[in-house]
């Protein structure tokens, strides 16, 4: 009996152990120190989301403590070799990146959502992104993660509901929301470890 | 008497840490200007907010990542090659990790060469 709970207390702590981090193992075993944000691919149907959404991705990124490829570089250098469309460049076999680069990983962003949504006394904005990042040289996922932000606004009342509505339709500003998802998804406790240029860099396991 | 004293000292000291959450870099004016490239295709503003966030950044020892290189690009995409190969030498020498993409960069200026677009795939191929 006692022989049975000491296997099962064994087992039980070996399988808590092999849980707990799991989901970085791939990232803890590559540690890349240099990630390439290649070109967005949008699934929504508001054509300003990738563009809108490309100029705030470098900066949280970077203070996770990694190198960041300037990302209108890197676009210029993909055309350069006829790599224009998105959903092409998100088919290539991950090595490329490193043979162009010399990065280490490479982060495949999707927008699943970018929309404002009227309802009578409130309009919801929210944005989506799906998260992917690679190994350059084994082409095996480190980390992704898919991350929801959503504002809602309530408006004044009946007689300024019109009015408000046609200029929040105008002046919706995502790239605030961008921001914040995007800070969200990369720390932790489901984002990426502290990177070289971080103080916590080897040392925040604790925080997954 | 002092508690209260100390409290609010505290307090303040904990107040004034908040407000400038220090990051690793500083990023200025960088944000905008990737906004003026790929919204409002204005690269003279661009390149404005690119300048003066360097050289802010330069000052406060605080140049975040591809800052330098994006400014030598600007650089090369007016046919100054000089400028560009300076600028694609600081990326290279403040962040290593860099060190392959801006050799392979300066290589091809310096061999230049313009080629039509960007020019930089001849070197790569």
């Amino acid at each position: 009996m006692k022989w049975l709970l000491k296997t099962g207390c064994v087992a039980l702590l070996g399988i808590l152990a092999g849980c707990s981090n799991n989901r970085l193992d791939a990232f803890y075993a590559h540690r890349p120190k240099s990630i390439l944000v290649v070109p967005v691919v949008n699934e929504t149907t508001e054509l300003t989301a990738s563009p809108s959404f490309i100029t705030t991705i470098t900066k949280p990124l970077a203070e996770r403590g990694y190198y960041i490829f300037p990302v209108y570089l890197v676009d210029h250098i993909l055309r350069d070799f006829g790599l224009v469309e998105a959903g092409h460049i998100h088919q290539l076999p991950s090595e490329r990146f490193f043979e162009i680069f010399g990065a280490d990983a490479v982060l495949f962003v999707t927008i699943k959502d970018w929309s404002t949504k009227y309802l009578v006394l409130a309009s919801f904005v929210t944005v989506e992104m799906e998260y992917v990042l690679k190994d350059t040289k084994t082409g095996i996922t480190l980390w992704e993660h898919q991350q929801v932000f959503e504002r809602s606004s309530k408006f004044g009342g009946p007689i300024t509901l019109v009015v408000t509505a046609a200029i929040n339709a105008m002046l919706t500003d995502y790239l605030p929301l961008a921001r914040q998802a995007n800070i969200k998804a990369v720390s932790p406790p489901d984002g990426i470890p502290a990177g070289p240029y971080h103080p916590d860099f080897m040392n925040d396991q604790d925080d997954f | 008497m002092i508690p209260t004293l100390f409290r609010t000292i505290l307090v303040s000291s904990l107040l004034m840490s908040g407000c400038t959450p220090a990051g690793l870099y500083y990023w200025g004016d960088y944000e905008e200007s990737l906004y003026q490239r790929y919204i409002e295709n204005d690269s003279e503003q661009a390149e404005d907010y690119v300048r003066e966030t360097l050289e802010d950044a330069v000052s406060e020892n605080r140049v975040p990542p591809g800052l330098y290189a994006d400014y030598g690009f600007m650089f090369y995409q007016r046919g100054n090659k000089n400028a560009a190969i300076e600028f694609f030498e600081k990326e290279k020498t403040l962040f290593p990790e860099s060190s392959a993409l801006m050799s392979t960069l300066i290589d091809r200026v310096t061999k230049q060469n313009f080629r039509k677009r960007s020019g930089i795939k001849g070197e790569l191929e």
